[in-house]
């Protein structure tokens, strides 16, 4: 049995305390659980993180670049969110390239952006930035996940991605089966 | 034919069946003989008109039934069929109701027919409380008029927790904290009408208990089940350090409910303190606990008393070691089972209080069992993992059977259309009877399964996937 919500092994702070879970089922007369399919589209559904979370306030920098290692076992979303007096590019890459890949061009004093599950899976490492930010700014960075445990009692994220909606108060699900 | 689901709630009165206004009534109809495949089923509700010199009943077609269809009545183009007690208490003066079921097959019609006569709740009666002005130690008497009826039982207003049950309209109980503390006397007849009486509002502040081993056992050697359920209360509120101040205390630090933000009072004292100070009162619950004699379930209340007893024994997850437990599971699991066997005796209402209570019980104990494990909970002095472990996975394997039979237990009470949901700080829990075609369509789903049959479909929200 792994622990729910990943503890202290990432750099994104993770607070155990945060997890809850849904369970739908369809049962038979007999209380049976019949198994069905979703069709072309996925099921969505939002499951609210636990009220307690205190929200860490926004960074204050002047920093460049920032790191962060994605040491996870389970596939994990990351959002950003950027308060800045400019415009600026914001960019991201992962692991060890040597340019920055993806680039965003910001020119509005909030800006939030995510990377879902599936685009940060298989990575250890994320680079963003704010390029041509020579002022300061305030940021704050966290994660999200959606996962599901097996009949081996491991959680497990395929077929599970992290959805637009997901805030600090809530994650938004998509789930291509129900197990 | 045809006969009641739950049969105790239906009893022969020769022509008229005894029916209750304060609960559902569902029916069910079956062929004698085998029936034809191609049928058609209505049910036809109407109303009696008695004229007692000719010793005749009219009866008048009730001719809203379409109107109030899958609000009121449930089923009424199946061989089942559910009428909620809104029909009676929308028409209180009407005392007789006939309930008809029409077959209709290959141009033929055949039609059966139930007769009901309203058994009116308890009335004519009164109860008061004494003293007024009271501590969590004093005891208070209860005294109704004799209202010539099964049971009395003492429930909270807001909480709607049970705090006594007798049969006797005299009784003494001790109370929770409250100012005011609302109080009403559940009066329940033999065929389970019920009526609700409310008492003046009464003050009870808290009185300084000394939990020791000592005074568990006193306080555990009286016999009376009312006694020993308003006792684990006292214990309990005390272990649970609550206090009407609103503000949760840092004892009570643990996976935080579904409902209702949780006040932690800042720099009361140092981890370790409070690593202590939980341990301490894991101990001082064990002890408790393993005093607590067993009991045996008399009626449906003391089914409420003793599950709601264990709701607030395992409260508290984070001060449950391995023994309480097990000790704990092991009383939820009993009670799980005497809830199969009274099944047939209770009315809707009763089903859906214990089992909330019961997954309550389920709930405390599986995340407590689980927490540790999980690096969610405070790990405990008493601590081995292989032993944890153990005990978990033994639990969790029961989970599935709990679940089964708690919700088979609403299922029997939920017609087509019906629904019903609870919601506890530990587990959110939604039912509801739908033919399969309806909900894949609503969940843009697809099965290859036959998809005109019912099917319950159950949405459970927790803290824990344990749940």
């Amino acid at each position: 049995m792994e622990p729910l919500a990943v503890y202290g092994r990432s750099l994104i702070e993770s607070n155990t305390n945060l997890s809850r879970s849904l369970s739908i089922s369809i049962l038979d007369q007999n209380r049976n659980e019949i198994p069905f399919e979703t069709n072309s589209n996925s099921i969505e559904f939002f499951i609210p993180r636990d009220p307690n979370l205190r929200i860490p306030p926004m960074i204050l920098t002047n920093e460049t670049f920032h790191s962060l290692n994605l040491t996870t076992d389970l596939p994990i979303s990351i959002h950003f969110e950027i308060k800045a007096n400019f415009s600026y590019r914001f960019v991201y890459k992962f692991d060890k390239q040597s340019t920055f890949t993806n680039s965003i061009e910001v020119n509005q004093s909030y800006f939030t952006f995510m990377l879902d599950n599936q685009q940060t899976v298989g990575h250890r490492l994320l680079i963003f930035g704010l390029e041509e930010a020579n002022q300061e700014y305030e940021y704050r960075v966290y994660s999200s996940g959606c996962y599901y445990l097996n009949k081996e009692n491991e959680w497990k994220g395929d077929g599970l991605r992290v959805g637009p909606k997901t805030n600090l108060s809530h994650s938004h699900c998509f789930s291509t089966h129900l197990t | 034919m045809y006969r009641c689901v739950i049969k105790s709630l239906c009893s022969p009165n020769v022509e008229f069946q005894k029916v209750n206004p304060t609960t559902q009534v569902a029916l069910f109809s079956y062929c004698v003989n085998e029936c034809p495949k191609e049928k058609k089923f209505i049910w036809n509700i109407y109303f009696g008109q008695i004229d007692s010199a000719q010793n005749f009943t009219k009866w008048i077609l009730f001719d809203q039934t379409t109107n109030f269809e899958n609000i009121w009545f449930f089923g009424r183009n199946t061989t089942n069929f559910t009428s909620t007690n809104d029909l009676f208490d929308h028409f209180r003066n009407e005392t007789h109701w006939k309930f008809e079921v029409i077959y209709q097959f290959e141009g033929m019609n055949s039609s059966s027919a139930l007769n009901f006569e309203i058994n009116p709740p308890p009335s004519n009666g009164s109860c008061e409380i004494y003293p007024r002005n009271g501590t969590t130690k004093t005891l208070f008497s209860v005294t109704c008029s004799d209202w010539k009826v099964k049971e009395y039982s003492l429930f909270t207003t807001t909480t709607k927790q049970i705090i006594a049950f007798s049969p006797i309209p005299s009784f003494e109980v001790r109370l929770p904290i409250g100012n005011p503390l609302d109080l009403f006397v559940e009066i329940r007849d033999y065929l389970n009408a019920i009526t609700e009486f409310h008492l003046l509002p009464v003050t009870v502040v808290k009185e300084e208990i000394n939990l020791s081993k000592e005074l568990f056992s006193d306080l555990l050697s009286n016999e009376n089940q009312n006694t020993i359920g308003q006792m684990i209360r006292l214990i309990t509120d005390e272990l649970n350090q609550i206090d009407i101040s609103n503000e949760i205390p840092l004892t009570s630090i643990f996976i935080s409910p579904l409902t209702n933000q949780v006040n932690i009072r800042n720099n009361q004292s140092t981890r370790s303190e409070f690593v202590k100070e939980i341990n301490r009162l894991a101990d001082l619950r064990e002890s408790f606990i393993k005093l607590i004699p067993e009991m045996t379930i008399v009626s449906v209340n003391s089914l409420k008393l003793q599950s709601l007893s264990l709701v607030q024994l395992t409260d508290t997850t984070n001060q449950l070691t391995r023994t309480t437990l097990q000790i704990v599971s092991q009383k939820c699991f009993q009670l799980t089972e005497e809830l199969e066997f009274w099944l047939e005796k209770m009315t809707f209402e009763d089903v859906q209080m214990i089992v909330t209570q019961l997954l309550q019980c389920f709930s405390n104990v599986l995340t407590a069992v689980n927490g540790p494990l999980q690096k969610r909970i405070e790990i405990l002095d008493e601590w081995v993992f292989d032993f944890q472990k153990e005990l978990a996975d033994s639990l969790n394997e029961k989970r599935n059977q709990i679940i089964f039979i708690l919700t088979s237990s609403l299922n029997l009470h939920l017609n087509l259309g019906q629904n019903y949901s609870i919601e506890t700080p530990q587990v959110f829990l939604s039912l509801e009877t739908i033919s399969l075609q309806s909900l894949l369509n609503r969940m843009n789903l697809s099965s290859n399964l036959n998809q005109n049959q019912i099917v319950s479909f159950r949405v459970r929200f927790s803290l824990f996937l344990f749940f």
